[in-house]
């Protein structure tokens, strides 16, 4: 299957009575990637995913797995599984017969079933609960048979909607882990919607952010990090720091940007940056220190520290600019002794590279 | 006053017996005790024109055991299966119907199969004898004069009419619970279903059907059992020809003046028909399902 996408959306829109979820959705998986969905609620993420799976049909566009267009091909029909968001265990039978539903409608004979169970089953470490039914089984538990009862068809692509979301924070990083060594072991191609920036970050080859049925950047996680096409994204992921002003020149890529009064800084020109505009000057807590530093590669303004939070690993401080305008700057508590943390009411000049300030179209 | 508020405050138990009260003794006087009354008489001698002699007389038992009494108690259960069984047949997919539809045209649709049964039960198996009589049954006369038959079709006094009276009678008590059943069902399992390569076919056989069987068993129940005793419906419909078990019990209290033979075997019928709910409860309810 190299050369072909796994999974290929051209031109999907999905229109419901009054609301289109999905709006002229363009994206190519790989084979054997571990791709995220990632946006708020309402953003099509999940309507995306049922697109794919074959429960929903598109209003216009085409899907395609493996190349091949689905059209009219109903959710049965299609060589993906799903592991639903609320598991959709079926309660009145027990974990085998949950596990190899798929295979017995596919009749597959009776031993060759049993083996493939076996094997699933130990892969999520569930062996020996075959008999159990769902209602005797912890949240966690449930989720690996849902799991289990998806990968045991061996899949083109596995499809999975907000698995985690009902799980709590320490099993749901440790399943974080499981997944994703999973999916490497395995080598299926894993379609993941998440609301969750960081799980989205953690566990994904690629990901793609949505926003009212539309998809606004797809990259890496470092990709889609460091360098935020647009406001929303950089809002979704990690925090910034925001500096509304007006572009004043354009040099070798870079924009002086006027931060009124008297405040001038540069940053990374995006395309369609142009002279006059209105723009907002981003860049994100981490990159900036509260040190003076040399050379042109660097934004620096002078501050007073509003406030300091202490958070064990890092320091957070805000601080207050000449302009009135609030930033953040989060530094690594990475020295030793009492006197590296900062104290209120200093004055101090925050710094940053140029590379790491982005600007936004004010919209 | 204040020594009684006292009094219950410190006795609170008392307050749920207090509150058990009013049914306890409504069901004690009106259900449980006529219950035993009519245990009793089937052990007692009859009076010549009705009502009861303080005597014991054990032989009205065996009596029952008679070819009449029992090809009528086995036609009665025939006709009460072939009601039962008929019901599913046609409320279960009504019931599937209605369970598959918006939640506003749910409630709209349950109303319609209720208003019907707002009206007397009585008349309405009377509108059923107009519409099934033989030579004057509308049925009957618009087809003859339409030239359709030029004989009346038997749809009178007889078996046919008894099941049809029945099946319309109780048809609601079939569906309601099956409705319920379904209306509970997780939606989210016919889509794991189809994700795992199941057709619509094997998706009802293999997940709707074994989760709706509560509901069908309740279901079942509700509408054997009334039919089993049923007796108006059998008077009116069976034309005098047709009679179930019901009319014979009422038989011999109204007419025969024989209350020791119907207490005996209404007594019998109900212990038959604890029995096999109770066998039929057990063996379904074992298959995982719980109501």
């Amino acid at each position: 299957m190299s050369g072909v996408n796994a999974v290929e959306l051209v031109d999907v829109v999905k229109k419901f009575t009054d609301v289109t979820a999905v709006d002229r959705v363009n994206l190519q998986i790989k084979d054997g990637e571990f791709f995220s969905l990632l946006g708020p609620s309402g953003c099509g993420k999940t309507t995306t995913l049922r697109l794919v799976a074959g429960f929903e049909l598109p209003t216009t566009g085409e899907v395609y797995i493996c190349g091949k267009l689905q059209g009219y091909l109903p959710a049965n029909q299609r060589p993906v599984n799903t592991v639903f968001q609320n598991y959709a265990l079926f309660p009145h039978m027990n974990v085998y017969k949950n596990v190899s539903f798929g295979l017995e409608m596919q009749k597959v004979p009776q031993k060759e079933m049993r083996t493939r169970v076996g094997e699933v089953l130990e892969m999520v470490q569930l062996r020996g609960m075959e008999r159990r039914k769902p209602r005797q089984l912890s949240g966690g538990q449930q989720q690996r048979v849902a799991l289990a009862r998806a990968l045991v068809n061996h899949p083109k692509v596995l499809l999975l909607d907000e698995p985690l979301g009902a799980l709590d924070l320490k099993l749901r990083k440790e399943m974080q882990v499981e997944l994703k060594s999973l999916q490497e072991k395995v080598g299926i191609t894993f379609i993941y919607v998440t609301h969750d920036q960081e799980e989205a970050l953690t566990m994904s080859d690629r990901l793609a952010v949505m926003n009212k049925g539309n998809l606004l950047q797809i990259g890496t996680p470092q990709q889609v990090y460091e360098a935020p096409e647009c406001r929303f994204v950089a809002d979704f992921i990690g925090e910034s720091n925001y500096l509304p002003g007006r572009v004043m020149s354009l040099k070798n890529g870079q924009a002086e940007i006027l931060v009124e009064p008297r405040i001038h800084l540069w940053a990374m020109a995006s395309p369609g940056i142009s002279p006059g505009m209105n723009v907002s000057l981003a860049f994100r807590p981490e990159k900036a220190q509260l040190n003076a530093l040399q050379g042109e590669e660097h934004n620096a303004v002078q501050a007073c520290i509003q406030d300091v939070i202490y958070t064990g690993s890092a320091t957070s401080y805000y601080l207050r600019l000449e302009n009135n305008a609030l930033i953040k700057v989060v530094q690594q508590n990475n020295s030793v002794g009492n006197g590296f943390i900062r104290q209120m009411g200093e004055n101090v000049t925050v710094c940053w590279p140029i590379q790491a300030s982005t600007v936004f179209t004010s919209d | 006053m204040e020594g009684i508020l006292k009094f219950f405050r410190k006795h609170q138990g008392l307050n749920a017996w207090l509150m058990l009260l009013p049914g306890t003794a409504w069901l004690l006087i009106f259900f449980i005790l006529p219950l035993f009354i009519v245990v009793a008489y089937s052990f007692l001698e009859r009076g010549t024109y009705g009502g009861v002699i303080w005597e014991f007389s054990p032989g009205t038992y065996g009596r029952v055991f008679d070819p009449l009494y029992l090809s009528t108690f086995f036609r009665s259960v025939y006709i009460a299966l072939m009601t039962t069984f008929i019901c599913l047949l046609v409320g279960y997919p009504l019931a599937y119907y209605i369970a598959t539809r918006s939640p506003r045209l749910r409630n709209s649709l349950i109303l319609a199969l209720m208003i019907p049964f707002w009206t007397n039960f009585l008349i309405r198996t009377y509108a059923w004898l107009t519409l099934l009589r033989t030579n004057t049954g509308l049925i009957n006369v618009t087809l003859m004069s339409w030239g359709i038959i030029d004989k009346p079709l038997p749809l009178f006094g007889n078996d046919f009419a008894i099941v049809l009276g029945l099946v319309y009678g109780w048809l609601p008590d079939m569906i309601l619970p099956i409705y319920a059943a379904l209306e509970r069902l997780d939606k989210g399992l016919l889509e794991a279903a189809s994700d795992l390569y199941a057709s619509n076919a094997k998706t009802f056989l293999r997940v709707i059907w074994p989760l709706s069987i509560p509901g069908v068993v309740a279901g079942s129940m509700l509408v054997f059992i009334p039919s089993l005793g049923a007796f108006v419906t059998p008077a009116i419909l069976g034309g005098g020809k047709s009679l179930m078990i019901g009319n014979i019990i009422s038989n011999q209290f109204l007419a025969a003046h024989d209350w020791p033979f119907g207490s005996a075997l209404s007594t019998l019928m109900m212990v038959l028909m604890l029995a096999g709910t109770l066998i039929y409860f057990r063996s379904t309810v074992k298959n995982g399902s719980v109501t």
